[in-house]
């Protein structure tokens, strides 16, 4: 099904690449705020590969999400470059960052941010309304599909309120999934879950690295490390180290 | 509509239908009550002009000593004049119960069928009235409680009183109905003028001129000429009257009241667009991070801008569709008021299509063009700004300034600072919500001002009369003689006399 969804024309296929994935060259990030200017990012250079799942760790404010913004789109550097699948994101402008987004990254929130009035399954389609990816009529059955791999498929015509936590970011997982993006990007996505559901999302997170997907995620839960393949510290916005398992 | 971001759209207006019903109901009301007087006013219009240019209005009036058959002929064939009839009116009273009189307005029409200038329409009975016998408006015989065939007691000023048989009905559009005036308004031939006591000589000059009917500049130039004509024939020119042309009389006062209407109707628009405004502001607010996640997953700000869109225009079909019809059915009922006020026949209640766009471009433009701003402030943010929480934002350093400020009130306790805070953190939302409190509470004053203001006019004309009693003698009378009387009536606090003569500027033009 993948395969053959990802030859169709309108579907942006995984880039065949000699560079990494994602590729960041001296990205830094300054906010005014009352007190003066605040570096959120100082100079990070940063890169990932197609199937590594990598974990952005650090304390509170150390600079993760503002890290992981930069790569989705979802903010623009002060200075420096973002190179995602060869594109020059920082470059962009909101326009296009939103349909280059859609089509290419799968964004996944810790409070899973899905629609209230839609349907667990016409939340799943949504991205490829946006983004008019797949044909019409072929959406609710990719839609059943994406959420048969995080096995909730029988939920699909439930409102999310309906849904348990860990079943809502399941379904969250799934959307981010809509579009067949090369990147998954995960921001605290099992901060507000039980261990147990935790262990399963993170699996699930795992299987689509193991599948070719880059995963990047947020997190502050060390006893999740054993799902990563590397692992990104970053400490009042910079990189402090970058662990390979 | 199987879309999903469709879908969340119907959805969004079914959760938040109570704030969308009262904002449909608003627009709504207020295009009621536009298309309530915008309609009423032109039918109203177009029907008076019909009422009144169908009775091929004269554009002179010149009260002569005599007016003959040869001077009417010699004036019809004059150049600048196109129709010309003799005709004379003459006041008197009628007795609608023992010793209770009304005045009566009596049009002396030489020849009912080939009248052609400033005519009235039959409605019931005879037509034309066969001798000895009145027409009378159509308004008279409800307002003396008769019918057709029943006579009335009428006395002319030269004449004894008379019982008179009423053969049928007119309708006069040019007259404001009898009921109104209080004034029964008859119909008949000299030789029934002649029988009520009154010569037959016929005395109203009517004219109609050629060039130009509808030129006041114009009637004046032709009718002075006329003048100065009629003067050289020898006749003797008491008085000339030039009414607005192709106006009925009462236009100008229904185009008052009905534009005063227009103006409460405009201002309740206006109210209704502040609060539209209110409250799409509120909706978009919840709607905020909403329009963040969509952004996340790959929406276009012109997608987003559009979904929104959409969901105003339905709200302004909606409005639409129940404020068009009620406003239109209210202001056909409204015509009919005017109709009984001004006595007019309203031959069509049809209005006209620009109306019906009108209405509906207000019901869908006025909601659009007032959450057009709220709407692309809304989907132009970005996502970061939608979903982040750090507490950084653009007018951190203003807020904190107001904060600071805020702070150093020593008097007052945190729950109310916290309070102001809150007023002031959105000031658009502040200034929104000022603005619809103010216009609600302008708009209320100035209805009650408007009220006050006619009550206390009326107060002051009541007050400046200073009388309670009006007699009118048909012929003079002594003063001493009056007083003398009325000291005798218990009752009677005071007395005064005055008389009344009609009188005309005399023109260097001979008007």
């Amino acid at each position: 099904m993948e395969t053959r969804l990802a030859s169709q024309k309108h579907v942006m296929a995984m880039p065949v690449v000699e560079r990494p994935l994602i590729e960041l060259r001296k990205v830094s990030k300054a906010y005014n705020v009352a007190a003066g200017k605040f570096l959120a990012l100082k100079e990070v250079d940063m890169q990932a590969d197609a199937g590594e799942f990598v974990a952005v760790v650090g304390k509170s404010g150390s600079g993760k999400s503002t890290l992981i913004n930069m790569i989705t789109g979802i903010d623009t550097p002060t200075s420096g470059e973002v190179f995602v699948a060869g594109t020059a994101v920082h470059a962009m402008d909101q326009e296009q960052l939103a349909v280059w987004r859609g089509r290419n990254v799968g964004v996944v929130f810790q409070f899973f941010q899905l629609l209230p009035t839609l349907t667990v399954a016409e939340n799943i389609v949504l991205p490829m309304d946006f983004c008019n990816t797949f044909p019409v009529n072929e959406r609710r059955e990719r839609a059943i599909s994406l959420l048969e791999k995080v096995r909730i498929a029988e939920q699909a015509d439930k409102l999310p309120a309906d849904l348990s936590g860990g079943q809502q970011q399941r379904a969250a997982i799934a959307r981010s999934l809509a579009n067949n993006p090369p990147l998954i990007v995960a921001d605290e996505p099992t901060g507000n879950l039980d261990s147990a559901t935790s262990d399963a999302v993170m699996q699930l997170f795992a299987n689509l690295a193991a599948e070719g997907k880059t995963v990047l995620m947020v997190t502050h839960e060390r006893d999740l490390s054993r799902f990563f393949t590397r692992s990104i510290a970053l400490a009042d916005g910079s990189i402090v180290n970058g662990r390979e398992k | 509509m199987n879309s999903p971001r469709w879908k969340k759209l119907l959805r969004d207006l079914q959760s938040a239908r109570g704030r969308m019903a009262m904002m449909v109901i608003a627009i709504a009301v207020s295009i009621f009550s536009v298309g309530t007087f915008l309609s009423a006013y032109t039918i109203a219009r177009r029907e008076m002009s019909r009422n009144y240019l169908g009775t091929n209005p004269a554009s002179a009036f010149i009260e002569l000593d005599r007016v003959d058959d040869a001077l009417v002929k010699a004036v019809s064939e004059r150049e600048g004049i196109s129709e010309a009839e003799a005709t004379s009116w003459v006041g008197g009273r009628a007795e609608i119960s023992p010793n209770e009189w009304m005045p009566v307005l009596l049009f002396v029409v030489p020849d009912f069928e080939t009248s052609h200038v400033s005519t009235v329409a039959p409605d019931a009975g005879a037509y034309p009235p066969s001798e000895q016998t009145i027409l009378v408006e159509r308004e008279v015989l409800p307002m003396l409680d008769l019918n057709i065939g029943d006579a009335i007691t009428i006395q002319t000023p030269n004449g004894t009183k008379q019982q008179i048989k009423i053969s049928g009905t007119v309708h006069d559009p040019a007259l404001a109905p009898a009921w109104q005036e209080q004034t029964v308004y008859g119909y008949i031939t000299p030789a029934t003028l002649a029988m009520l006591g009154e010569g037959e000589t016929l005395n109203i000059l009517k004219v109609i001129v050629s060039d130009e009917p509808y030129n006041v500049t114009a009637i004046e130039s032709t009718v002075s000429e006329l003048a100065v004509w009629l003067k050289a024939q020898g006749y003797v020119v008491h008085e000339i009257r030039i009414p607005p042309p192709g106006r009925h009389p009462h236009q100008s006062q229904m185009t008052s009241v009905i534009t005063l209407f227009l103006v409460f109707s405009f201002m309740a628009l206006l109210l209704s667009a502040i609060l539209s405004a209110t409250m799409i502001n509120g909706l978009l607010v919840q709607q905020i991070r909403q329009i963040g996640i969509m952004k996340a997953i790959g929406a276009r700000t012109l997608q987003i801008t559009s979904l929104y869109l959409v969901l105003i225009v339905l709200l302004g079909i909606a409005a639409s569709l129940i404020g068009v019809p009620l406003g239109i059915a209210a202001g056909r009922g409204f015509t009919g008021v005017i109709a009984q006020l001004l006595n007019l026949e309203i031959y069509s209640d049809a209005v006209p299509a620009w109306v019906y766009l009108v209405l509906i471009l207000m019901g869908i433009l006025i909601p659009l063009l007032v959450a057009l701003d709220p709407i692309l402030k809304a989907t132009r943010i970005t996502v970061r700004e939608t979903l982040n929480d750090y507490g950084i934002s653009r007018d951190a350093s203003a807020s904190s300034l107001r904060d600071g400020w805020l702070s150093r009130i020593r008097f007052f306790d945190n729950t109310l600072i916290l309070a102001l805070r809150n007023t002031f953190r959105r000031r658009g939302r502040l200034i929104l919500t000022l603005s619809l409190l103010s216009s609600a509470g302008a708009m209320f004053m100035t209805g009650i001002n408007v009220r006050a203001g006619w009550q206390a006019y009326l107060d002051q004309a009541a007050a400046d009369r200073h009388y309670d009693l009006e007699i009118r003698f048909n012929a003079p009378v002594s003063t001493e003689q009056v007083d003398s009387l009325l000291a005798n009536v218990p009752g009677v606090e005071k007395s005064e006399a005055w008389s009344l003569t009609p009188a005309a500027l005399n023109r260097r033009d001979a008007l």
